[in-house]
C-alpha cells in the first residue's frame, strides 16, 4: 500500500517537472525571439554569442548577486544580449514580468536608483511607460509594456559618447513590441 | 489529546523535510567536489593592525598619479616591498566583472590596477597576473570596457579571464561551516602573493561589497554560494582559507545604488584604503558607503571567526595624502 502511494507521488512529481521544463523552454524561446533582430537593431550589431537566459536563481547568470531584487519584484525570466556599434556596447536585458503592475513597480524602483538625476521620458507605440538616464559615458533606458504578456526591457549603453546617443531607446522599444507581439514586430526573428 | 495528522499533511511535511535535507546535501556536495587539494599557501605579511587611508584625485588623470596615490597609501604599511618580494608570483584581483565604464563605478578604477601591477613589477615580482572570473560575458569585452585590460597591458602584466573550468582546483576550507571546499583558480593556488583590489560599492545581496566578497571572482562555482544556507557565511568561510596578503579598497568613485552591477548613483570620494587585514579594510569600506560594518552579515561572520578586526576603534587608522 505504502509503496503504491510513494509510486503515485513520484509519478505526479515527474509529470510536474516535465511540464515545468517544457514551459521554461517555451519561455526561453519566446524571450530570445523577442530580442531585436539584426535588421531592427541597425546600426547596432547583435553579438549572438553573448545571449544569456536565466529564470529563478538562474537570474544570477545575468545579475550575479543582484538577482534577488529582480526575483523579488516580479521578474519571471530574463534574457541578455550585447549589441555593438563602433566603440559603444549596448547591453539589452528583456525581462518577462509576472504582471503589468510588477513591471511598473520595477520601473519605479529602477528610476529611484538615480535619485534626483535628470530623467527623460521614453515613449513609443505599445509601451506603458519608460525613462532614459544619461550619465558620463553611459545611457540607460528602461521601458515596459504588454498587458497580456508584460515585459520590462533595460538597456545600458556604455562607452565614450554613450551619453550623447541620439536614439538610446530604439532597441528597447523593439524588444518590448516584439515580446508583446505588436503589429510590425518580428514574428520569426532570425538571429 | 494529540490530533492525528492526515495523509495529506504527512506527505506535505515529508516533502518539505526532504527538500530541506536535499538542499543542504546539495550545497555540501557541491562544496566538497572531488578529492580536495592542499590549502592555498599565500604569504601573510605586514602589520595587520594598521589601516592606511589616502586621498587624492586620480579621476581622469594618468597612471603616474595613481601610482603616487598608491605609494602614499602603502607607505605607512612599509611600502609595496613589504608585501612583494623579488621573484615572487603575484596575483592581483580587481573587480573587472562588469561591462561598465570607469565612470559607472562598478569595477575597480583601471588606473589603480595598472599602477599596482607596475609597482609589483618594480618590486621585483617574477610575474604579475591580473585575474577575474567575470560575471558579464564575454570577459574580454568586460575587461575592455572597464579599461582594465589596457591598463594591465601598459603596465607589462598579464590579464587572464577565469572562464576555463579546467583552470580550477578544489581547495579545502578547514574552518568552513557552510563552505567546506571551493574550486579556486590555479593562478591563485600557485601564487605567493594575492593582492585584492575591490571596488567599494553597495550590493543587493550582501549590503556592501569590498575585499572578501571580491574573492568570489577567483572561484569557479559562485551559484552554489548563492544557493547555500548563507551567502554571508560562505564569504567568511572562504576568506578563512584564501586570505589576501594585502587588500586595497578602491573608493575613488563609489556606486551607491543598484550594486553590484549598476548603473546607479555614484559619488567621487577620491579615497583608497589598504590593510593586511581584509576584514578591517572591508569594515572601513562599509563606513565610506554610509553603512555600519556590524550590520553586514559577511563582516560579522568573519569577525566571529576571528579572521580580522571589524571594530574600527581597535584599528590604527593612518591618513596619508598624495
Amino acid at each position: 500500500m505504502m509503496f503504491k502511494r510513494i509510486r503515485a507521488v513520484l509519478v505526479v512529481l515527474a509529470v510536474l517537472s516535465s511540464v515545468t521544463v517544457g514551459a521554461a523552454a517555451d519561455l526561453r524561446k519566446e524571450l530570445v525571439n523577442a530580442l531585436p533582430t539584426a535588421a531592427q537593431a541597425k546600426p547596432w550589431t547583435p553579438m549572438v554569442e553573448t545571449t544569456t537566459y536565466g529564470e529563478g536563481i538562474g537570474l544570477t547568470e545575468i545579475y550575479d548577486g543582484g538577482y534577488k531584487k529582480y526575483l523579488d519584484n516580479g521578474v519571471v525570466a530574463a534574457v541578455r544580449r550585447v549589441y555593438r556599434k563602433g566603440g559603444l556596447v549596448a547591453e539589452v536585458v528583456l525581462h518577462r514580468m509576472s504582471s503589468e503592475t510588477a513591471a511598473k513597480k520595477l520601473g519605479a524602483i529602477k528610476k529611484s536608483e538615480f535619485g534626483k538625476a535628470a530623467v527623460e521620458q521614453a515613449a513609443g507605440v505599445g509601451l506603458s511607460g519608460g525613462f532614459i538616464v544619461r550619465q558620463p559615458a553611459m545611457a540607460m533606458v528602461i521601458v515596459w509594456g504588454g498587458r497580456e504578456r508584460p515585459h520590462l526591457c533595460s538597456i545600458v549603453i556604455s562607452g565614450r559618447g554613450a551619453d550623447r546617443e541620439p536614439k538610446p531607446a530604439a532597441l528597447a522599444i523593439a524588444a518590448v513590441r516584439n515580446a508583446a507581439g505588436a503589429p510590425g514586430a518580428a514574428k520569426k526573428a532570425k538571429h | 489529546m494529540a490530533r492525528k495528522i492526515t495523509r495529506r499533511e504527512f506527505f506535505v511535511a515529508a516533502a518539505q523535510g526532504g527538500a530541506v535535507l536535499a538542499g543542504v546535501g546539495l550545497v555540501r556536495w557541491i562544496g566538497k567536489g572531488q578529492a580536495a587539494a592542499a590549502p592555498v599557501s599565500l604569504k601573510r605579511r605586514g602589520d595587520r593592525e594598521i589601516l592606511s587611508v589616502a586621498r587624492g584625485n586620480i579621476i581622469g588623470k594618468g597612471v603616474k598619479d595613481a601610482e603616487q596615490l598608491l605609494r602614499a597609501c602603502l607607505e605607512p604599511l612599509g611600502g609595496i616591498e613589504t608585501f612583494v618580494k623579488p621573484r615572487e608570483r603575484v596575483v592581483i584581483k580587481p573587480c573587472a566583472s562588469w561591462m561598465r565604464t570607469p565612470e559607472q563605478a562598478a569595477n575597480t578604477n583601471p588606473l589603480l590596477v595598472g599602477a599596482l601591477a607596475s609597482l609589483c613589477l618594480k618590486a621585483g615580482a617574477a610575474k604579475v597576473i591580473v585575474l577575474d572570473h567575470t560575471c558579464d560575458t564575454p570577459s574580454d569585452l568586460a575587461f575592455q570596457i572597464s579599461g582594465i585590460s589596457d591598463a594591465v597591458r601598459a603596465a607589462g602584466a598579464t590579464m587572464i579571464s577565469g572562464h576555463e573550468a579546467s583552470a580550477y582546483e578544489q581547495v579545502r576550507i578547514p574552518r568552513g561551516s557552510v563552505l567546506t571546499s571551493a574550486g579556486v583558480h590555479r593562478a591563485v593556488i600557485e601564487a605567493d602573493v594575492l593582492i585584492d583590489v575591490p571596488a567599494a560599492k553597495v550590493h543587493n545581496a550582501t549590503g556592501a561589497t569590498a575585499g572578501m566578497k571580491n574573492l568570489m571572482g577567483i572561484v569557479w562555482n559562485r551559484v552554489a554560494w548563492h544557493m547555500s544556507l548563507s551567502l554571508d557565511q560562505c564569504i567568511a568561510d572562504f576568506a578563512s582559507a584564501v586570505t589576501p596578503t594585502l587588500t586595497i579598497v578602491d573608493a575613488t568613485r563609489v556606486l551607491l545604488t543598484n550594486g553590484p552591477k549598476g548603473p546607479g548613483r555614484t559619488k567621487a570620494l577620491h579615497t583608497i584604503a589598504a590593510s593586511a587585514d581584509t576584514v578591517a579594510a572591508d569594515s572601513y569600506a562599509a563606513t565610506l558607503l554610509g553603512l555600519s560594518p556590524q550590520r553586514l552579515g559577511h563582516i560579522r561572520a568573519a569577525a566571529e571567526m576571528r579572521l580580522g578586526q571589524a571594530d574600527l576603534k581597535r584599528v590604527k587608522i593612518v591618513h596619508a595624502s598624495a
